[in-house]
């Protein structure tokens, strides 16, 4: 599982590329950039409060697993803001069709994290934009490209 | 790119029409010979790629702060003919409605600066920023509802307006025709909590001077309520989660009927957009005008938070304390607008994408008492550097009277991160006079002054190109930062 920022994609936010073996270690790398924004140290966020959620696409191929992808990266913010939780995947579940998953997710109120760990909040998160966002298969496993907008 | 650039003014430089298969309109860039080397390469393409959006008029703009986003360039502007052209959420930005205000006191310095820790960790108490963020506000839904249908207005009639505040922003501090049956229960989540907070990245809220030697117009300043030493309050935020969300929502909806159902070709998805006339368009607007509401209301709850906390270190009402809003204006909108093409006056939609609106002497939508001499602007520099009010011009009739909104950024934030360590920069800060509370040592380091274009040169150029004409440029004296 990894991911590394890009500084040249986009100036005032946030690129960066997921790697993992399977789909779902790709997830779960996004979801951790992702986060590697809005904190410090991912490992930071204690496993406090569990949330679920089920994601489906109706389109085809390679356009339904961006849009799960997009739609799993939105509802970290989604969760951020409307319930005020960091959240990382705890497990993730994707569907052979590949266009259907279930994750799992453990974190903590943003609050919470904010009294224990002061200073290593990073920069809010806004949107995941389409712009240049993409998923391919790699000789390794898959690839995601993903920019953020901060 | 550059060799296909033609200087066509001192400060204009323009991409032909013929640079890119597909520009219905020349592209402009507005900038000296040494701010032209500041724009990244993208800036161009995307400059270019706007220029072939249906309907456009005239040229596709940018600003001398710009850099390059996705879709639009920060920085860009777009007028388009609302009958037959389209409007774009990418023209717009995801942050709906982010925007300036500046608030005067009758305090000086001298009596500021003792007090400045007192009230910068006050400050930082009572208007939440970072991450998330929730502000003190509880709402249901019908009463959110209510607020993204009347704006200001709704502040005005619970106590946390005053008369005056509304007539001094933008709209009036409402955007009309807002429907809050156009936006999704997501984005209603996303942002019912969060009036009344800062947010991140490069919003901020700063407590600055006006140094004698940086009022560039007394006769003006005077006219702001603003004499030397005089200390005044600047914060730029936006619609938060609402607006990010509403914003994300249509985008999607936008790239499902852009080629399918209105057969218009975009090299870019960022740029996904809808006939201005097609139901598509028409809830867009509807929705995106909830997300304006929504940040007017979100300023306008800081701005009660920060005369509370004045008068409670100062011990006298706010009133006293002359904190009298200078102006709030937006830098990511677009709106329906009077200009002269050919001598004509014709109604355009003007998408402004981190540009300012910039109205010369004699527009309606002036507030009275600014009206004769023209409209404020409010541009914003980084924490370390300062930042402007200054005065749109007749002659930013040339833009779609826009004008830039910050610094514009050079540098990405990663690698500003890797360069600078927050703790050190709000170290050599105070010494330098600039007390700083921020929930991020990183979000810091990324905001660093040296991540910026040079914001004097900017004012210059925007000064020099005719858009709008500097008055004070305001020092920072204390700053919060999400």
């Amino acid at each position: 599982m990894s991911y590394r920022y890009l500084n040249n994609i986009a100036l005032a936010d946030a690129a960066f590329e997921a790697l993992g073996s399977s789909i779902a270690e790709m997830f779960e790398s996004a979801a951790d950039a992702l986060l590697s924004i809005m904190v410090q140290d991912v490992s930071s966020i204690r496993p406090a409060l569990k949330r679920t959620i089920e994601l489906k696409s109706e389109r085809q191929g390679d356009e339904a697993l961006e849009e799960l992808l997009y739609g799993f990266l939105q509802k970290i913010l989604y969760f951020k803001d409307a319930d005020g939780l960091l959240l990382r995947p705890e497990k993730i579940k994707i569907d052979p069709s590949l266009r259907s998953l279930s994750v799992s997710f453990l974190g903590e109120m943003i609050s919470d994290y904010k009294k224990e760990q002061a200073g290593a909040l990073g920069a809010d998160a806004k949107a995941i934009t389409h712009h240049k966002f993409a998923i391919s298969k790699t000789p390794q496993g898959w690839k995601a490209m993903v920019v953020v907008d901060v | 790119m550059r060799e296909n650039l033609k200087r066509i003014a001192e400060a204009v430089w323009e991409i032909p029409i013929t640079y890119k298969s597909g520009m219905r309109v020349p592209a402009r860039i507005i900038a000296s010979d040494s701010l032209l080397g500041t724009f990244d390469d993208a800036v161009f393409d995307q400059i270019s790629n706007v220029a072939m959006l249906p309907g456009i008029v005239q040229c596709a703009y940018c600003m001398p702060d710009g850099h390059s986003g996705y879709g639009f360039p920060i920085g860009g502007v777009a007028a388009v003919d609302p009958q037959t052209g389209v409007i774009s959420p990418g023209g717009i930005g995801f942050d709906i409605n982010c925007g300036m205000r500046l608030v005067s006191t009758n305090l000086a310095f001298d009596e500021v600066q003792p007090r400045l820790h007192k009230l910068v960790n006050l400050l930082y108490q009572r208007v939440p920023a970072g991450v998330g963020g929730s502000g003190f506000l509880e709402l249901n839904r019908k009463e959110f509802k209510n607020v993204l249908k009347i704006g200001s207005r709704w502040c005005l009639e619970r106590g946390y307006a005053w008369n005056e505040d509304l007539e001094l922003t933008e709209d009036s501090g409402c955007a009309t025709e807002a429907d809050p049956e156009l936006v999704s229960q997501t984005a209603i989540e996303r942002g019912i909590k969060q009036i009344g907070t800062l947010g991140s990245g490069n919003h901020y809220l700063e407590i600055q001077v006006a140094k004698p030697e940086n009022i560039f117009d007394p006769a003006m300043a005077r006219l702001f309520g603003i004499s030397p030493n005089q200390v005044v309050i600047m914060f730029h935020c936006g619609s938060r989660g609402f607006g990010h969300q509403v914003a994300s929502d249509y985008l999607q909806l936008f790239l499902q009927v852009m080629q399918n159902k209105y057969k218009i070709e975009i090299p870019d998805r960022e740029l996904a957009c809808a006939p201005f006339t097609s139901p598509e368009g028409q809830a867009y607007f509807g929705a995106m005008k909830c997300a304006i509401n929504m940040s007017y209301v979100n300023r306008q709850i800081i701005l009660h938070q920060i005369r509370e906390v004045f008068s409670e270190v100062f011990g006298s009402p706010a009133k006293e304390l002359g904190m009298h809003m200078i102006y709030d204006v937006a830098h990511n909108t677009a709106k329906l607008e009077q200009h002269r093409i050919e001598g004509k006056k014709k109604q355009l939609l003007v998408h402004r994408k981190g540009a300012t609106r910039s109205f010369g002497p004699g527009r309606p939508e002036v507030p009275e008492r600014y009206r004769a001499v023209g409209q404020p602007v409010i541009i914003g520099g980084s924490m370390e550097t300062g930042s402007y009010l200054l005065l749109g011009m007749e002659s930013a009739a040339q833009t779609f009277f826009s004008t830039a909104h910050g610094s514009g950024r050079t540098m990405s934030r990663h690698k500003a991160k890797s360069l600078f360590r927050g703790r050190q920069l709000a170290d050599d800060m105070e010494r330098r006079g600039i007390y700083v509370r921020s929930t991020s040592l990183s979000g810091l380091a990324e905001e660093a002054g040296a991540a910026y274009k040079n914001i004097d040169e900017v004012i210059h150029v925007s000064h020099a190109g005719g858009l709008s004409r500097p008055i004070i440029k305001f020092t920072p004296l204390g700053n919060i930062k999400g």
